[in-house]
């Protein structure tokens, strides 16, 4: 009794030769002699009997005399290849010149061999014929791994991987089969079964040629019935099916599953180079079902991290709001006159509470524009509807420091088309910088005007200024923000705000920059689309 | 003077919103969640609600449709005070003679004259 995990000794089918020529002796001559280096070989006198002869089974490769009565050989190359393009055809010719070669190569020909020929000229070519074929075959597995690597989700990539499998192995179906929770191999795609039935199928481990494969890890072929093969002879006889290859889907040194090739009868054995190709495709596969794995887990990873966001953000919101609207009454008097002394200070909690509430805004767009999920969502917004409310959440602190706020809003101005709770923070950290920079007694000035499809937002402070090569860096992109850096300059605590600033104008289509001279004060201006615009219907179509 | 109910899940400012209003003369009662808010309306017969409108109602719907199951939207003045910005808190109720919408932080003088302006005759 022998191991069960010996397979039968390969019978290795000889390479199939279609012969095709009008002379009866050379005919003969050839084919005795190709069979008697174990070709097999089936000889035709005319194209006619060759196509007949092409179409009951599969050939390796065609001989083919150049010149025969009724059609050249270049035309039943031709015909011969529509048939079958996997056929590669040897042309032979009499003519020495070279024209006859010339033209069979660029129809196509694998070879020419001029006549009268060894048999050993032909036998020659006939290895290079067999990894050309095992050359097409690993051309199809580069074809994988490209499409391996575009598809992510396992439900794409399998029927994809299926259909590059039947060609890789040449096999007229395959199916792949994965385990499941319960550790039993259901079908995950397949050529040859309907859909609908995969989830019927369900084998055991250990059970039938999948389940034993799976269970032994080995990638298996079967040449012949079940019953002459001692690994599988207690099996019942299967229908239809003539050649298969089982092999294993492992992923370091887990078994993820198995891949099933069949061939039907007429087709020719398979060899262990199509094992060899079975162990790189089934790496492929496994590797593929490892990727779809990681992003499934990416993905619910960042949905939670952006539920976590949003949770954080309305949880900050309520203890923010109730302690601007505690220190507004405090200094309002309501409870008792307070002093002044007592007033600053109470500005100052509310001035921490504000900045808090935009410090908090900033961290969470910085880290959705970070994951790329930081949208503008437009609507029509009014001037009038959110400027008053965003300037009165500083009168308090300006009024403390002695700054005058002002704002004026050309006339006739129309809604825009933006994101307002964007716009929103973003003239929030604007005021917010100026009061920062501006001394008592000064004033800080918001302007809104039309320019062109734009408003355009000018919030002017009387500050220091900022010098010439200072300005551009104030907007940098906030990957490349050197906190630290910037504290030590003059223009210290823009920190993310205008990083953030940039981006949502710009998400606006719109444009910030700003105007300052040292001594001087600044001015940060900013457009963005009025409705109705071409600018607005651009900004429709942005993506940040 | 009126009565007014306050309904706001953060205590801090439903306090400081209930005196404030209560400092102006009126008659207030709180409470910090939908159900309750639709119970006390029903059982006080307020002349204003003043509440979050993100407030949780009963059985993970919101305090607005909580109330208005119940019937009390139907007739009472509401003001809504709203963290989300104003243009999507106008999704979330009608935009009627019966309704304002307030932003948080709310400015306290604001919402005194919104109150004298839903309720003229009781000034």
């Amino acid at each position: 009794m022998s191991d069960v995990h010996t397979p039968p000794p390969e019978r290795i089918e000889p390479c199939r030769v279609l012969f095709v020529d009008d002379d009866e002796n050379w005919r003969e001559l050839v084919t005795t002699g190709l069979q008697m280096r174990g070709y097999e070989v089936v000889a035709c006198e005319t194209p006619a009997r060759a196509m007949e002869e092409a179409a009951k089974r599969k050939f390796d490769v065609a001989v083919v005399d150049f010149h025969m009565p009724g059609q050249n050989g270049i035309q039943l190359m031709e015909e011969l290849k529509k048939a079958d393009q996997d056929l590669e055809v040897v042309l032979a010719t009499g003519d020495a010149s070279g024209k006859p070669a010339q033209d069979a190569i660029l129809h196509g020909a694998y070879a020419v061999l001029i006549k009268p020929y060894d048999i050993i000229e032909l036998e020659a070519l006939l290895p290079g014929l067999t990894e050309k074929i095992g050359l097409k075959a690993l051309v199809a597995l580069y074809e994988i791994t490209r499409s391996v690597y575009a598809n992510i989700k396992l439900e794409d990539l399998l029927p994809d991987l299926m259909v590059l499998a039947r060609k890789v192995l040449a096999a007229d179906d395959v199916t792949v089969m994965l385990l499941d929770e319960k550790k039993e191999l259901t079908v995950a795609a397949s050529t040859g079964l309907d859909p609908r039935e995969w989830g019927n199928v369900k084998v055991q481990m250990g059970s039938g040629v999948a389940g034993r494969v799976a269970q032994w890890r080995t990638g298996v072929t079967i040449n012949g019935p079940l019953q002459s093969d001692p690994r599988f002879s207690d099996l019942p006889s299967r229908q239809g099916v003539r050649f298969s290859l089982v092999y294993p889907i492992l992923l370091q040194n887990d078994l993820l599953g198995i891949l099933s090739a069949n061939r039907k009868p007429g087709r020719r054995h398979f060899l262990p180079q199509d094992l060899r190709h079975a162990a790189i495709f089934c790496s492929m596969i496994g590797q593929a079902i490892e990727n779809a794995k990681l992003y499934d887990r990416l993905y619910a990873l960042d949905q939670a991290k952006d539920d976590f966001i949003s949770m954080v953000s309305h949880d900050l919101r309520g203890p923010l709001d109730a302690i601007t609207m505690i220190t507004d009454t405090l200094a309002r008097g309501d409870y008792g006159e307070i002093r002044d002394e007592q007033k600053r200070l109470v500005a100052l909690i509310k001035d921490s509470a504000r900045h808090l509430a935009a410090f908090v805004s900033n961290i969470l767009d910085a880290a959705k524009i970070r994951s790329g999920s930081f949208k503008c969502v437009m609507q029509e917004l009014k001037v009038e509807d959110f400027l008053p409310r965003v300037t009165q959440l500083f009168t308090v602190s300006a009024a403390t420091r002695g700054v005058k706020l002002e704002q004026n809003v050309a006339a006739g101005l129309g809604p825009l088309y933006a994101d307002a709770p964007k716009v929103e923070q973003v003239v929030n950290n604007l005021i917010g910088n100026a009061l920062k920079f501006t001394a008592r007694g000064g004033v800080i000035r918001i302007d809104v005007t039309r320019e062109g499809d734009f408003a355009k937002f000018a919030v002017q402070d009387s500050g220091i200024g900022i010098p010439q090569d200072q300005q551009h860096r104030l907007f940098q992109k906030f990957q490349q923000v050197d906190l630290d850096k910037q504290r030590q300059m003059h223009v210290a605590g823009t920190g993310l705000g205008l990083a953030i600033c940039k981006t949502i104008v710009e998400g606006h289509r719109g444009k910030i920059w700003v105007e300052s001279e040292p001594g001087k004060g600044s001015t940060f201006l900013f457009t963005i689309p009025l409705t109705g615009t071409a600018a607005a219907r651009a900004a429709a179509e942005a993506k940040i | 003077m009126a009565r007014i109910l306050v309904a706001d899940d953060s205590v801090p400012i439903a306090m400081l919103v209930s005196e404030f209003l209560r400092m102006r003369g009126h008659q207030v009662a709180v409470v910090h969640d939908g159900v309750a808010a639709s119970v006390q309306s029903q059982d006080l017969q307020p002349d204003l609600i003043i509440m979050d409108i993100q407030m949780p109602g009963a059985y993970g719907t919101t305090a607005y449709k909580t109330l208005e199951s119940a019937g009390v939207t139907a007739k009472t003045p509401i003001i809504f005070m709203t963290s989300v910005n104003l243009e999507q808190a106008r999704k979330l109720v009608p935009d009627t003679k019966l309704t304002r919408l307030l932003a948080k932080p709310v400015d306290l003088p604001l919402l005194e004259s919104t109150v004298a302006e839903m309720l003229p005759d009781k000034r």
